[in-house]
């Protein structure tokens, strides 16, 4: 690193790390570690296995493989994380944070507050605002002119708006503190012979925030992919699976079927999608970096 | 330089404050001299509304608190649904300190609870009690696991064929209506959607939003009444995923569904479908309803959601019928609220003596008439002050009740039942959804989840 | 409002006003162009504002439902959801989320600025690990947390605070580390001179420069806790101890579904969230820096 201040291991840090690492490992990595044995093993809700659980090496893993529910499960995930997380919440947010950036006072003071405020609301409310929003004879309909049952019809368009809508304010934080960070002189050389706002945003803003778009994109990955209460709330999952995220398969198997070995060892896949992406982030960070020097 | 913003500081100093303090009422000590029960139920589940939960275990607390001078009654209300107070039970059953005296559980899971080894078995206790022999076979063998009784019924559901007189009488269909056959009730559906196309002409519950409610008062009491009931096959130890029974009750729904004679899809589709009836029927916006025992105490004064004075005059309420009329023609599951006593608990004597007293007549009819219940004493269900509370509703709900078929106890029945919900939804959803295709969706639900091994076909 | 998220806040670098410079460009085309720019703005902003029509209308509405219809105005909800046990909720609610701030902000401030300062062996793996850490579903980690707390005695709403400070450290953590990157360490070397500790360098130079990027921790923390539902739910057994979310929670799975109050009580459930986004708008959105947090 280059800001160091002492240049060998010391104490001092240790010690200031310490609540932070103790904490983590008493109720994060250790519940967490807990989580991947509990995978392996036969535990449940209730029943004879529910206190006297053993290992039970490979079968879940087998059941994993062979379980059809499971497949289908992680394709509505990827499809979810990539539609509301990656397209959605960042485009939304970029444009967001650009057209905020030249609007008038009043309007981006409102529209801002409006977007950050969605996203500041608690799950809860805004799962409930968007079940509101997109059940028959909610605002949705009503501006289609008729009593469709929107969210019932196109469940899975629906709640990737909801993520959008209760995210977006987020990545506008972000992003536009990105923007900021961009030298005014760079933009006004580039208005200055000539190019158009499109070309100076494409060809100037954006590589320069270009590491701001990634973090913003794996943190908006990583909420995403965490999203339980959202979609719990608005469909459960349904109508039959047809928004059965991960998350929500997860609490499926391990609270309503009691199968909490199985449902833990599906937590656990979410985990390891989340590590591949924090490392594919430290991999296109890197290689940005080196680009850049 | 240092001398100024001494702010952080202080934050610093509150947060390190606070957390002594959390650290220290935590353990707030009960009197030490007294000895605790702890009771844990629902909040706002099984009673009617939140105040009439307060008011029954309220109740039971004062008094027997009155009774017993060197006792405390403590309460644990658990809020939620029903997987949320199935979760919120096992997890308190995993630590002896944290696991309730006494608890209110849903009559389908007791069978889980003891074979966890939670529960006390509470045999004899209750030979010395004078209720328990009133109670029916059928009841009393629900809270049984192997050969020990461990939970005792405080009151049932089942579920009865709702039809709007008003709605009837408007589209030119006799009343009193008296269907001995499914068919009667399609017939009778479609004749409501020809001459009254506003109205949802049969309610009948599909889809996964509100879970084994869904399959408990549509697919599982049609298949009571169908040729092959049968769920688990005790014999094989096997899951029916098809059978004549499952496929008569499919095409049942195919019919309503693909004839629009059913419900719209948010309604059914919703967390709350299961009471949307409640609100709808006194609305005239449906003519007949597949529905259960506590819609007549909902509409009651004391309830009142919604108070529906007319009710008795509007609202006529018939067995659901077999399939083909076959005698007795009462097509119905039961399923209810037990309460059971812990097997770590220190005072069982004083637990059994506080259940002994929730068992009472007068209690035990006010948890009827609260919530919505059956009571399992055959000589409550006689009582004046529980038939008159919901007239004519209550006392049909005692004449079906011996009949009621519990579901299978084993925890994969709700695999099962997921998979019958997924299979109605999709009726539901597609009105195209062929018969063998929805018994496709159940059968390849169930042999997803569990094994292809331990299904099979009933001819 | 002009403390918006919008005001650039100094401490966030030169405004760049790129859309002043070139003054030879033809005003025409300018004002055409601020059209566009405030129109899909203004566009936006009400495709945001439309999802909230329901909560305002049900929540005052006497036949209200799912369904978005003109209200028959009534404020009976609002008084049913100000009730003794809906404002204890609250109250236990604004408790719980302080708990969960204070452990994350205080661990984070400490942590963060050895991070940001000091030798750390294996800094950049710890940072990866502490990031993907915020991409863990609470739901699997809830039965080990509950088997722990059950154990000592800990199912209390304290501790649950304690736990969902927890659950928002790792990316506290993040955001102040990268705040404090930001800080020039001429400042330190100041107070360093003077002979200042460790501690007292963090609390009077470091804290007051790196700010935004605390009070952006902190507010995060509290709305993370103030918005959980889960864990409180599975974690709390008191109840006199339970919080908003859960009774929330428990009107929509009543078997009465009061909708004007379960609007109303969101509302209101809501409101400090908001207030909070008015108080701390500006501290709040230079906090959000995040270049490079993660050194390749």
């Amino acid at each position: 690193m280059e800001g160091d201040v002492a240049e060998k291991p010391d104490g001092v840090a240790f010690l200031l790390l310490l609540p932070t690492l103790i904490l983590l490992l008493a109720l994060f990595v250790g519940p967490v570690l807990y989580a991947f044995y509990l995978g392996l093993t036969n535990i449940a809700l209730m029943g004879p296995t529910a206190r006297h659980f053993h290992f039970t090496g490979m079968f879940n893993l087998h059941r994993l493989v062979r379980d059809s529910l499971f497949w289908e499960s992680l394709k509505l995930t990827a499809i979810f994380v990539a539609a509301s997380a990656i397209v959605g919440v960042t485009v939304v947010g970029m444009a967001l944070a650009v057209l905020i950036q030249h609007a008038v006072a009043w309007l981006r003071a409102v529209v801002g507050a409006i977007v950050v405020v969605a996203w500041m609301l608690p799950p809860l409310t805004a799962a409930l605002i968007w079940y509101a929003f997109s059940t028959t004879g909610g605002t949705l309909s009503l501006l289609g002119g008729s009593q469709l049952d929107v969210l019932n019809t196109f469940p899975m368009f629906v709640v990737c708006l909801a993520n959008i809508w209760a995210t977006a304010g987020f990545s506008m934080l972000v992003l536009s503190a990105g923007l900021r960070s961009v030298p005014t002189e760079v933009l006004e050389a580039g208005r200055m012979e000539g190019a158009s706002r499109w070309r100076v945003f494409c060809s100037l803003t954006l590589p320069i925030i270009q590491p701001t778009i990634v973090t913003n994109i794996l943190l908006v990955t990583l909420l995403s992919l965490a999203n339980f209460s959202l979609i719990y709330i608005m469909t459960g999952g349904g109508p039959g699976n047809a928004t059965n995220i991960l998350p929500i398969y997860s609490y499926q198997q391990a609270l309503v079927f009691g199968k909490l070995g199985y449902g833990a060892l599906l937590g656990d896949v979410v985990v390891i999608i989340a590590t591949i992406f924090a490392y594919l982030y430290v991999r296109v960070s890197r290689i940005t970096r080196m680009a850049a020097a | 330089m240092l001398e100024h913003r001494r702010r952080p500081l202080c934050i610093a100093a509150l947060a390190v404050a606070a957390l002594t303090v959390a650290g220290g009422t935590s353990r707030t000590a009960q009197a030490a001299d007294k000895t605790v029960i702890s009771c844990a139920y629902s909040e706002t589940y099984v009673f009617d509304n939140e105040d009439l939960t307060k008011k029954w275990w309220g109740g039971i607390k004062a008094d027997f608190e009155k009774m017993h001078p060197d006792v405390t009654v403590q309460l644990v209300p658990i809020q939620g649904g029903y997987d949320d107070i199935v979760n919120k039970l096992s997890l308190l059953y995993r630590s002896p300190a944290t696991a309730p005296d006494i608890a209110q559980m849903a009559t389908p899971t007791v069978d889980r609870f003891a074979s966890s080894g939670y529960l006390l078995p509470l045999d004899k206790y209750l030979a010395k009690t004078d209720w328990w022999k009133k109670f029916p076979p059928v009841i009393q063998a629900e809270g049984a696991w192997q050969g020990k009784t461990y939970s005792v019924n405080t009151g049932e559901n089942d579920s009865m064929l709702y039809y709007n007189v008003e709605l009837f009488k408007k589209a030119g269909l006799p009343v009193p209506w008296k269907p001995t056959s499914w068919n009667d009730i399609l017939a009778a559906g479609r004749v409501i959607k020809a001459k009254l196309p506003g109205v949802v002409s049969i309610w009948i519950l599909a889809g996964t939003g509100s879970g084994d409610n869904t399959v408990l008062m549509g697919v599982d009491t049609m298949l009571a009444g169908s040729s092959t009931p049968t769920i688990f096959d005790e014999k094989t130890q096997k899951w029916v995923v098809d059978s004549p029974g499952l496929r008569e009750v499919f095409s049942f729904y195919h019919s309503v569904f693909s004839e629009g004679l059913g419900a719209k899809l948010s309604d059914l589709f919703s967390t709350s479908g299961v009471t949307a009836p409640v609100f709808m029927i006194p609305k005239n916006q449906i003519a007949i309803t597949f529905g259960s025992n506590f819609y007549g105490g909902n509409w009651s004064k004391l309830v009142s959601t919604p108070y529906w004075p007319q009710a008795p005059q509007v609202a006529a309420v018939v067995p659901v019928p077999t399939v083909n009329g076959k005698a007795p023609n009462i097509s119905t599951t039961i399923g209810g609220w037990d309460l059971a006593i812990s097997a770590t608990t220190k005072h069982p004597d004083l637990a059994f003596e506080l259940l002994d007293f929730m068992m009472n007549k007068e209690n035990q009819i006010n948890a009827a008439n609260w919530a919505g219940f059956v009571p399992a004493d055959t000589d409550y269900v006689k009582d004046p002050s529980f038939i008159n509370f919901a007239a004519p509703y209550n006392e049909l709900s005692a004449v079906v009740l011996p009949d009621g078929v519990i579901e299978p106890p084993s925890g994969d029945y709700l695999v099962w039942s997921r998979g019958a919900q997924e299979a109605t939804g999709a009726l539901a959803q597609h009105p195209n959804t062929t018969v063998d295709q929805a018994i496709g969706i159940l059968s390849d639900y169930v042999k997803n989840q569990l094994d292809p091994s331990q299904t099979e076909v009933l001819k | 409002m002009t403390q918006s998220i919008a005001t650039y806040s100094p401490s966030a670098g030169a405004q760049p006003r790129a859309d002043a410079v070139p003054e030879e460009a033809s005003s025409a085309a300018e004002r055409r162009e601020s059209l566009i720019v405030n129109g899909l703005l203004a566009l936006l902003g009400i495709l945001f504002l439309a999802p909230l029509l329901w909560i305002f209308f049900a929540s005052v509405d006497v036949n209200a439902s799912w369904a978005l219809s003109w209200p028959r105005f009534t404020l009976a909800h609002f008084r049913e959801v100000t009730r003794g046990d809906f404002l204890v909720s609250l109250v236990n609610t604004l408790l719980l989320s302080l708990v969960a701030s204070a452990v994350s902000t205080v661990a984070a401030i400490l942590g963060g600025y050895a991070l940001s300062r000091r030798r750390v062996p294996l800094a950049d793996g710890l940072m990866v690990t502490i990031l993907f850490l915020t991409g863990i579903p609470l739901a699997i980690m809830i039965v080990p947390v509950f088997q722990v707390y059950a154990q000592f005695n800990l199912l209390n709403l304290w501790a649950t605070g304690v736990f969902l400070g927890v659950c928002s450290l790792p990316f506290a953590l993040w955001l102040i580390k990268t705040g404090m990157d930001a800080v020039p360490k001429e400042l330190e070397e100041a107070a360093r001179m003077e002979q200042a500790s460790v501690l007292q360098i963090i609390l009077y130079v470091t804290v007051p420069v790196a700010l935004p990027s605390i009070f952006a921790a902190l507010i995060y923390s509290f709305i993370n806790a103030w918005g959980a539902f889960l864990p409180p739910l599975v974690l709390i057994s008191d109840q006199s101890q339970i919080t908003g979310p859960i009774k929330i929670y428990g009107l929509i799975g009543s078997s009465d579904v009061r909708y004007g109050d379960i609007a109303a009580f969101s509302l209101i459930y809501s409101l400090p969230v908001v207030i909070l986004y008015i108080l701390m708008s500006r501290p709040f959105s230079g906090g959000f820096s995040m270049g490079g947090a993660v050194k390749g």
